[in-house]
């Protein structure tokens, strides 16, 4: 029997707010939180976006940082989550020691490149341009977030774009189960910038209205930012320390659709073999699945497929699915530990959160959570983050168990 | 009982000539602190459709990963892990040059497509048809490693049985010019494609297995010197001639007891985030062959010309305290 892996912390900023509570309250309250762009400056103002509701001036002024962090908003939101999850935990200096951090992320720090990019381009740049450059890459962003944490026996960054977040959690759980760390501070951070806005609108996914997912009139997304993290432990150290235990990571997988860079298979093959293969880690029955986060973005093309892919597991039954992406926008390589956070609330507080904007079915039974259900008895969820070229993963969290009883 | 991790081919495409080891008898010199990649040959691997469509690193993407894949007899693996420090470099500076001199309108989407870090894995993926196991690390001049780290305890434990896993890195003149300011440790700056193939099975040629994959994040000189021990006798290193570079690695060496025979790489194949594969790929081919070109030996630690080169330790400094350590050895 391998290592179980256990989640101990958690944290989060979203548009939902930040923290943990501040995140389960919107979510009960019910209301979506994206609208007109307020601190990214776009031209885009007819898309609507989910934003964390701070400047960078007011993020640097509550974690206390200087330049150059202070112009990195991916970095300063992955601090804030990070450090949640981290105090949540109750992590000192030596457990530090034996954890990896592994963050997700795409754009890293983008938004502060397009800042500088056009006086590097004229190749009149200062010293100050060049310096900028140096935070800019995923990994540099990762090792600032780590680095303000403490210091961590490994460091490393996945960038799977949408999946990324997602990816990282594997890696960590991976880790564990290798016996080379104890724990592993695990998530995404991903700031809205106007390189991936104007990407998505080039692409035409971008809805102008609120985003409806596996609404049959859906026409796209709404992006998203934010950050969250979660700590992964084995379950020895878990109990050798008396951690408080919020929920297992019991099945976990990655799959390639394999078919196009931003379109998804007509099956969802990839999506399908995903969450197949991390329900078979789980070890559980499909129908034993109480919640799908779905990753249901809103598109024409990911929600149809998506529903075919859970069509070919769960058949005409299908679990109580909701996508939170018209909560909090799609935050991209964030997504995959900001909507497992969700699941660890709909776990740990018997809250499904709805599926805001939906109307009407894509195809007949087709219907997600469409009220808020509170103090449901969670035993088992599937997170969905599927990315950019068909990178497609599925986590399952559990209801803690000590007598291992499945 | 974990699984090996065999070797079973490596493929490049760098400032040498692509895909082959002429390097070996007759490298390319460069001048200067920049060199392109010499660009192989696609007809016959891409289509000249698609060829067109391709920027260059995924171009060179594509050719390293078919001929790895070729040259291992293995066509279908069962992941494919990439590491890169920068993505698709070419596309994102040409969208963002777009947006930033002609505002957010009238963008073009192929070039966001093909921006993304994990377009060169998906690619991959996409014409291969491989639905196994699929993931992209961006973490500097740990990308490979970490990409490694995650295909080789995969393989160990028997989640998989075979991986594609490489680095790769585009430099545009543009990211040279800044990567001279933000990397003053380089000495040469280089573009380098590297693809590999791992099996828990051996294949038909010398066994050469990656025995172990360290990542460590907070190591002093001595916390390196110590976890390397009597058996790492030969040493691949990051060192490039530049002083900011190479003084870690001159700390390390003087933390150990016994001489090393030390050998680099960088002078040969250049720089960037994705270069540590490029030791991979080094370490692979002379074991394979046998071979130790004075070229390359840095300091000689007594390894007898003609005696047998049993294994290959890599050793890379990533800033600061960060630093690997992959083990290769010859069965």
């Amino acid at each position: 029997m391998s290592e179980r892996i256990l989640v101990t912390g958690a944290g989060i900023v979203s548009a939902l707010g930040r923290g943990v509570e501040a995140t389960y309250g919107a979510l009960l309250q019910g209301d979506s939180r994206i609208g007109r762009v307020r601190h990214l400056r776009t031209e885009h103002v007819e898309c609507p976006v989910g934003e964390v509701d701070m400047s960078n001036e007011e993020m640097a002024s509550l974690l206390g940082v200087s330049y150059p962090v202070s112009a990195l908003r991916t970095v300063m939101m992955g601090m804030m989550a990070s450090r949640e999850a981290v105090d949540m935990a109750g992590l000192d200096v030596g457990d530090l020691s034996r954890s990896a951090f592994i963050s997700g992320t795409t754009v890293g720090g983008m938004d502060n490149t397009e800042e500088h990019f056009r006086a590097l381009m004229d190749a009149e740049a200062t010293d100050a341009d060049y310096e900028a450059m140096k935070y800019n890459d995923c990994g540099a962003s990762t090792d600032l977030m780590a680095g303000a944490l403490g210091h961590f026996r490994m460091v490393t960054s996945t960038s799977t774009a949408c999946s990324s977040a997602a990816n990282a959690i594997i890696l960590g759980a991976n880790l564990i189960r290798a016996g080379l760390v104890d724990m592993a501070v695990v998530g995404g951070s991903e700031a809205l910038t106007r390189f991936h806005l104007n990407g998505f609108n080039t692409l035409m996914i971008l809805d102008t209205e609120r985003c409806r997912p596996f609404d049959r009139d859906r026409r796209g997304i709404n992006l998203g930012e934010g950050a969250a993290y979660l700590v992964l432990e084995s379950e020895r150290s878990a109990l050798a320390r008396r951690a408080r235990i919020l929920a297992e990571l019991c099945g976990y997988a990655n799959a390639c659709d394999a078919f196009h860079q931003t379109a998804t298979s007509e099956n969802g093959e990839g999506a399908f073999l995903a969450m197949s293969r991390a329900l078979s880690m789980a070890g559980i029955a499909p129908e034993r699945v109480d919640y799908v986060n779905a990753h249901g973005t809103g598109t024409p093309n990911n929600d149809v497929c998506e529903l075919a892919a859970m069509r070919r597991i769960w058949g005409e039954h299908l679990p109580p699915f909701s996508s939170t992406k018209a909560f909090t926008g799609h935050t991209t390589s964030a997504s995959g530990s900001i909507e497992a956070v969700i699941c660890l609330l709909a776990i740990m507080r018997g809250l499904i959160p709805r599926n805001i904007g939906w109307g009407n079915p894509i195809e007949e039974g087709a219907v997600p959570v469409l009220d808020n259900v509170e103090g449901a008895d969670v035993r088992y969820v599937v997170d969905n983050s599927f990315g950019f070229g068909g990178n497609d993963s599925s986590l399952v969290f559990s209801k803690y168990n000590d007598d291992n009883g499945k | 009982m974990a699984n090996r991790c065999y070797i079973r081919s490596v493929a490049q495409v760098s400032c040498q000539q692509p895909l082959c080891d002429d390097w070996l008898s007759a490298p390319l010199s460069h001048d200067g602190s920049y060199a392109g990649a010499v660009e192989p040959q696609t007809r016959g691997v891409i289509s000249p459709g698609d060829a067109r469509r391709m920027g260059k690193i995924l171009k060179r993407t594509v050719c390293t990963a078919y001929s790895a894949l070729t040259s291992s007899g293995i066509e279908m693996p069962d992941a494919i892990v990439t590491g890169t420090g920068m993505g698709c470099m070419e596309n994102s500076e040409k969208f963002l040059t777009d947006l930033v001199l002609n505002g957010e309108h009238c963008l073009k989407p192929t070039l966001f497509m093909q921006s993304t870090h994990n377009t060169i894995s998906s690619l991959v993926a996409i014409t291969l048809k491989c639905h196994g196991y699929n993931n992209t690390y961006s973490h500097g001049a740990l990308s490979f490693d970490s990409a490694l780290l995650d295909a080789w305890l995969q393989l160990r434990s028997g989640g998989i049985a075979s991986a594609l896993v490489g680095a790769h890195d585009e430099v545009t003149p543009s990211l040279a010019r800044i990567l001279e300011h933000t990397h003053p440790e380089y000495a040469f700056i280089s573009e380098t494609s590297m693809a590999a193939v791992l099996s828990a099975e051996a294949g038909e040629g010398p066994a050469v297995v990656v025995e172990d994959v360290r990542m460590a994040n907070n190591w002093t000189a001595e916390d390196v010197a110590a976890y390397l021990g009597d058996e790492d006798r030969v040493i691949i290193a990051g060192t490039n001639g530049n002083a900011l570079n190479d003084e870690p690695y001159a700390r390390v060496l003087d933390a150990l007891d016994a001489p090393r025979t030390v050998l680099r790489y960088k002078h040969v194949f250049g720089e960037n985030f994705s270069a540590p594969a490029m030791a991979f790929y080094v370490g692979a081919t002379l074991l394979t062959r046998q071979a130790m070109p004075a070229f390359l030996v840095e300091k000689d630690g007594g390894h007898g010309a003609g005696a047998p080169l049993e294994s290959v330790t890599l050793l890379n400094h990533a800033g600061l305290a960060a630093w690997s350590v992959v083990r290769l050895r010859r069965l």
